[in-house]
């Protein structure tokens, strides 16, 4: 019992503190090119806004058009909840997708998976940006041969797409996570337990599936936040190439007021906050599973 | 030969890089007088009108023509040396900068970093594009005489934005490095912790700072195509006018990205304005990722060479020995125990 608490008020402290850290990034970027003077005072004043507009919550306005002002609770939820839509049905896509890989080519003999390795590692150079920019041009391709319009390139998804975003920011996290696994899978593979396992006469495929995913799994929870990080400055860029309503756009819309951008930003925290601190706890049973 | 085959990811790597930025610094000095502007009109063998401005790629334009007549494949030679240095310059000060401060910061008070950790993973979460965005709004719009210090400006930007996260990381390898036992008995000899840091930690490091260097370097590639898409170049904006009255922003400098970013509205009518680019930027990085690939290589050589000495010569004269453990059972407890416990993670965060 007392260790829960424990672990909770560490928790408690962490969000606090991250959130702190995410006020003086914001509150740095506004106040860097003031006059000298007032860059302190200016500096602090910010801090005690992004305080206080915790508080008051509900009377925090979002700049619409000149002399219009919307309330941000009305406005910041649609756009919210269809960005993390994206993102978590494409980090469940990338991971699905990248562990199919991962047990295909780890069946196949060793030719396939040099092949394969050569591959992933010509498309790991490939910036996300490029990536985005060549899908676009495929799909205007496509549009001139057969006349099927995926996507219209100027007012980009006319309602809510969800297919091709999910789709377009899952691609690199997939890659990433493919490599990962297959390294994570390679260095299992020698182990003194599969050989055991193998001697007992299991197939490979038994093998992979029951033993040396579980202890992959352990990989490729803690290592979530990276590939989050990705997620999340994929969808960026989508976003902005594609037109689409969702928060990234609604977050660079306003980033002329400080305590929007910051309130933004920490909403756009927490989520992730949560699932790393699951992660966190499912790794620790499952290493605390395999100790005894 | 097996040893010119190890090197030869690392040889072609830098070939690539180099010669990417001899060759822009060759054109912008003794080629780029010599090359005729492409005719604003093309005309067929008979005469005929075919073409204006907007080349498609073809044998005499490589990368094709932009709508301003400008020769795509020859903008990306001169941006190279801008963007190559760029990201070059970012990453090495990235590093020098962020090393220095790693190894004062695995030193630290256990508690303090407690206290310091979270408000530094504010930036490993929030993605590099969304805090500098507002540095650079403000930043685009600046008078051309200050050229210079907007540059510099942008250019500390970048690496300030990676120096928490990459501190942290290597902090976290040092504070792992520091519970070696060796460590401990230099400290119970004496040594303080300046000593450490330049005798053991320092030289540890070193062997990494090469591999961080690349991919903190790539990291700056990345970044950048980033910030071009959000119309923030590096250098500032300069803006181009067609008869139309339509302004189109472009970078100052034939800066890859910035190519990238202004052109993005050609996507659909002259795509090749873009593809140029892109082409440039994917053979850097892969040229890059091939150093990463070939010093990492070397890396796990060096490591496994290590291991494997002593095993060798222990099974090629087993017989001679004439000197025997007498409790071997307990020998080979200690021994895997110690192979059991889980080794310090040697990966960095890569983007």
């Amino acid at each position: 019992m007392i260790q829960t608490s424990r672990t909770i008020s560490k928790y408690l402290l962490q969000f606090c503190l991250t959130i702190f850290g995410i006020g003086l990034i914001t509150a740095t970027s506004f106040t860097l090119f003031l006059a000298k003077g007032e860059r302190l005072v200016e500096f602090w004043n910010q801090l005690q806004i992004f305080f206080w507009s915790f508080f008051y919550f509900d009377n925090l306005e979002v700049y619409l058009k000149e002399f219009q002002y919307v309330p941000f609770s009305s406005v910041f939820l649609e756009p919210y909840v269809y960005s993390f839509t994206i993102l978590f049905s494409a980090f469940l896509l990338s991971i699905f997708v990248a562990l199919f890989i991962a047990y295909l080519v780890n069946l196949g003999p060793k030719s396939f998976r040099k092949i394969m390795n050569s591959i992933l590692f010509f498309l790991q150079s490939i910036p996300d940006v490029v990536m985005i920019c060549a899908f676009q041009i495929f799909f205007l391709w496509i549009f001139n041969k057969t006349g099927v319009k995926i996507v219209d390139p100027i007012s980009g998804f006319e309602s809510k797409a969800y297919a091709l975003p999910i789709f377009l920011v899952s691609i690199i996290p997939t890659i990433q996570l493919f490599q990962m696994l297959f390294l994570a899978i390679q260095e299992e593979k020698i182990r003194d337990y599969v050989e055991y396992a193998k001697a007992k006469g299991l197939s490979n495929s038994w093998i992979i599936i029951r033993h040396i995913l579980r202890n992959v799994a352990i990989t490729l929870l803690s290592n979530s936040k990276l590939i989050f990080w990705m997620m999340i400055s994929n969808l960026l860029i989508v976003e902005k190439f594609f037109n689409m309503k969702g928060y990234f756009s609604f977050l660079f819309n306003n980033s002329r007021s400080p305590e929007i951008f910051f309130m933004a930003l920490v909403l756009l925290f927490i989520p992730f906050f949560l699932l790393e601190i699951l992660f966190k706890q499912i790794v620790n049973k499952m290493k605390g599973g395999q100790a005894i | 030969m097996i040893k010119s085959r190890k090197y030869l990811p690392i040889i072609i790597g830098s070939f690539i890089i180099l010669g990417l930025i001899t060759f822009s610094f060759i054109y912008t000095y003794f080629i780029k007088d010599t090359i005729k502007p492409a005719p604003a009109l093309l005309y067929n063998a008979k005469g005929k009108l075919v073409d204006t401005y907007g080349y498609p790629p073809s044998w005499k334009y490589l990368f094709g023509v932009d709508r301003f007549g400008r020769d795509v494949f020859w903008m990306v030679i001169d941006g190279a040396k801008y963007t190559l240095s760029i990201a070059i310059v970012v990453g090495l000060m990235r590093v020098i900068f962020g090393g220095l401060l790693g190894t004062f910061f695995g030193f630290m008070n256990q508690r303090l970093i407690k206290v310091i950790e979270p408000i530094l993973s504010a930036f490993r979460f929030v993605p590099a594009v969304i805090i500098i965005f507002p540095f650079f709004e403000k930043l685009n719009d600046v008078p051309e005489a200050a050229k210079e210090k907007t540059i510099a400006i942008q250019i500390s930007l970048l690496i300030i934005i990676s120096i928490p996260v990459l501190m942290n990381s290597i902090g976290e390898e040092v504070q792992a490095f520091l519970k070696n036992d060796f460590i401990t008995s230099s400290r119970i000899i004496g040594a303080r912790n300046g000593w450490i840091r330049r005798k053991h930690v320092i030289p540890f490091l070193r062997s990494r700072i090469l591999l961080l260097f690349v991919q903190q370097t790539i990291q700056t590639l990345f970044l950048l195509t980033q910030l071009g898409v959000f119309k923030l170049f590096i250098g500032g904006v300069k803006v181009l006018y067609l008869d139309l009255g339509v302004d189109r922003p472009m970078s100052q400098a034939n800066e890859w990205s910035a190519m990238i970013g202004a052109n993005y509205i050609e996507l659909s009518i002259d795509s090749w304005v873009i593809i140029g680019p892109s082409i440039a930027f994917i053979v850097s990085i892969f040229a890059f990722n091939l150093i990463k690939l070939g010093i990492e290589r070397l890396m796990e050589d060096q490591a496994g060479q290590r291991k494997k000495q002593p095993m060798k010569n222990e099974s090629l004269y087993n017989g001679l020995n004439d000197f025997d453990f007498v409790n071997k059972e307990k020998l080979n407890e200690v021994s895997r125990i110690i192979e059991d416990e889980p080794k310090p993670s040697g990966h960095l965060a890569t983007r």
